[in-house]
């Protein structure tokens, strides 16, 4: 292996679960998910030098994996129909990860790619704009949308009535 | 602060973006609005629900990555094949293009060059600048490297020297000699060059009839409706 290849390895290998975790939810299978995350990772080894050290890998993989995304999803899109097994060292139940995966599922792509930058990768809004290439403005309505749908799936009987306090 | 602006703010104040200043005042509002801090509470509940959920599952990238390394490996090594065919393309067309443009300029196209400029500056008479004084025409034939003694050679019977200029063919400065016998033309291109004798090539372009030679010092192309013409002076270039 050379020196290059290795040290792209240490700087992008480590992020792969996370792509895996977001591109099944972005294709719903997880054959086209590893699809997407190995072309991601192509795509990113050949524009290697593009990327300047010290800032954020994760965030650089991420947007090439949604450019690679929106690229193939002009092709073919599929309905979600995969939901991972929990891992044996989690305690999760396994009938809420499914409620909540079937939540995710229900939403529209663009706010569950929000949501699950934000709340499940821990993007902040103005890495989720860079990412997606959108105004950080149209983050913060589409996140605020995909909350408020995903309570209404999850928490149909918490609903907000707010009051007029200044 | 009001409630539409908290909710526009949500996001922000949920992920920690917003400065000391305006989260001070989201704080401050969520204290007097239980509707607002309500909801709040209930987004960071969801947040923390659907993360619990995702982030137990097995992701499981094991069988992933020997995929994702060989891709890599697979498409540097076709990279790198591709490189190297590109750069002995490179050289095999350098080298071609320089042998061509410095070694050895095929004759034929000389020729095609020359009876093509012969046609323009001499038949058509579109070149009007020439040197006919006889001290124009030596300087400029010592100007070029050309011994005085290689005219004498080149004088064919029946013409005499009238008029020349540099012109360029194929992408080299020739001398252009015209001569005349009075009512025909007759074109004489020289360049000095150092190398083998190259054989003496002639054929008919049209109702040109052209010779073009290649002595050890000198590339001389005739250009003449009257073959014979043509072909002596040729022939006397070649000794030169």
């Amino acid at each position: 292996m050379s020196t290059q290849q290795d040290a792209f390895e240490r700087m992008a290998m480590p992020h792969v679960s996370a792509l895996l975790r977001v591109a099944c939810r972005l294709r719903g299978d997880r054959t086209a998910a590893e699809d997407l995350v190995q072309e991601t990772m192509l795509r990113a080894w050949r524009a290697r030098h593009q990327f300047r050290e010290g800032t954020n890998a994760r965030a650089w993989l991420f947007r090439i994996l949604f450019h690679q995304f929106y690229s193939e999803g002009r092709r073919a899109r599929v309905e979600l129909n995969f939901v991972a097994p929990p891992a044996p060292d989690q305690a999760a139940d396994p009938v809420e990860t499914l409620e909540v995966n079937q939540a995710l599922a229900a939403l529209s792509e663009e706010h569950r790619a929000v949501l699950l930058l934000a709340v499940v990768e821990g993007f902040t809004c103005q890495e989720i704009a860079g990412i997606l290439s959108i105004p950080i403005g149209t983050v913060m309505s589409r996140l605020s949308r995909a909350r408020q749908a995903l309570r209404e799936l999850l928490a149909p009987g918490e609903t907000c009535a707010k009051g007029g306090a200044a | 602060m009001n409630c539409s602006e908290i909710t526009t703010l949500a996001p922000l104040y949920l992920s920690g973006e917003l400065d000391r200043e305006r989260t001070a005042s989201v704080v401050a509002h969520l204290r007097i609005c239980p509707a607002c801090a309500r909801d709040i509470e209930q987004q960071r509940d969801l947040d923390a629900r659907v993360r619990a959920a995702l982030l137990a599952e097995m992701t499981d990238a094991e069988r992933l990555n020997p995929r994702i390394h060989r891709r890599i490996t697979v498409a540097e090594a076709k990279r790198r094949v591709i490189t190297l065919g590109l750069v002995a393309a490179g050289i095999v067309l350098a080298t071609g293009f320089l042998f061509y443009r410095f070694v050895a300029p095929p004759v034929s196209v000389l020729a095609k060059a020359a009876v093509s400029d012969h046609r323009r500056e001499v038949v058509e008479k579109r070149v009007k600048r020439w040197r006919s004084a006889p001290a124009d025409i030596d300087a400029l034939i010592h100007r070029q490297g050309i011994p005085a003694t290689a005219l004498q050679s080149l004088a064919a019977a029946g013409y005499r020297l009238d008029r020349a200029r540099l012109c360029r063919l194929d992408g080299n400065i020739y001398l252009h000699l015209v001569y005349t016998d009075g009512s025909r033309e007759m074109s004489v291109f020289l360049r000095p060059r150092k190398g083998e004798a190259v054989p003496l090539h002639a054929e008919n372009m049209g109702s040109q009839h052209v010779v073009a030679v290649q002595s050890a010092s000198m590339t001389v192309v005739c250009v003449a409706e009257e073959s014979q013409a043509a072909t002596s002076l040729a022939r006397s270039a070649a000794t030169l």
